[in-house]
């Protein structure tokens, strides 16, 4: 069963102007998005869910934007509320979960992002254009 | 759907992805959970799936054990 796991920021919890859709600019609580088809269980209240961080001294150049870090967040989950569908065949998701955060600032260490795993699952399975970025980026 | 298997103590698998949905399809394929999805910066390799645990791909019928030690 596929779950979509959204967290958001509770009421009045600092910096709610700096929360916005970038494609909108629109005001939102929404902090992250998971999306979990590995029937692990779901978050519970005192979940950190993990913030990706780009450090300057650690950018490889051939993917300048990527994020090079992470860390548990300054947020944490106090609310764990589940919706399900009332017929679950043919749907995008078997549940939706929204975990409700409070800001709860930690100095988490900063760990590197592991190596990047390139595969024919990169390239939605496209085998030939997995082959074309072997050719050129070995030979 | 084959089961996933993770090592609980890696915390994060990083995969590159042409677009964002092919980070969605992995997810749903192997049985993974998505955390991020990322712009790259690069011309090719344009999104990076970021997974929880180290993700394994499903291990064909006639692999064993010592298939996947590292």
């Amino acid at each position: 069963m596929r779950k979509w796991i959204i967290f958001r920021a509770d009421k009045r919890q600092p910096n709610w102007k700096e929360r916005k859709f970038q494609h909108s600019g629109s005001l939102t609580n929404i902090l992250a998005e998971h999306f979990d088809s590995s029937g692990r269980e779901i978050p519970e209240p005192g979940y950190r869910p993990p913030e990706f961080i780009r450090v300057e001294d650690a950018i490889d150049p051939q993917f300048p934007a990527a994020k090079t870090h992470y860390r548990k967040s300054d947020w944490e989950v106090v609310r764990v509320e589940t919706y399900t569908p009332d017929i679950p065949v043919g749907t995008d998701f078997g549940m939706i979960v929204i975990c409700t955060c409070q800001y709860n600032p930690i100095d988490a260490p900063l760990k590197p992002m592991p190596e990047r795993q390139i595969s024919v699952d990169s390239f939605g399975g496209d085998a030939l254009a997995y082959q074309g970025y072997l050719v050129t980026t070995q030979g | 759907m084959p089961k996933p298997r993770y090592d609980e103590e890696k915390n994060v698998s990083r995969h590159a992805a042409a677009d964002k949905d092919c980070c969605d399809e992995m997810e749903a394929k192997y049985g993974w959970k998505l955390l991020d999805v990322e712009e790259t910066g690069n011309s090719i390799l344009e999104a990076d799936c970021v997974f929880e645990g180290k993700t394994e791909f499903p291990r064909a019928f006639n692999e064993t054990d010592n298939d996947w030690e590292d």
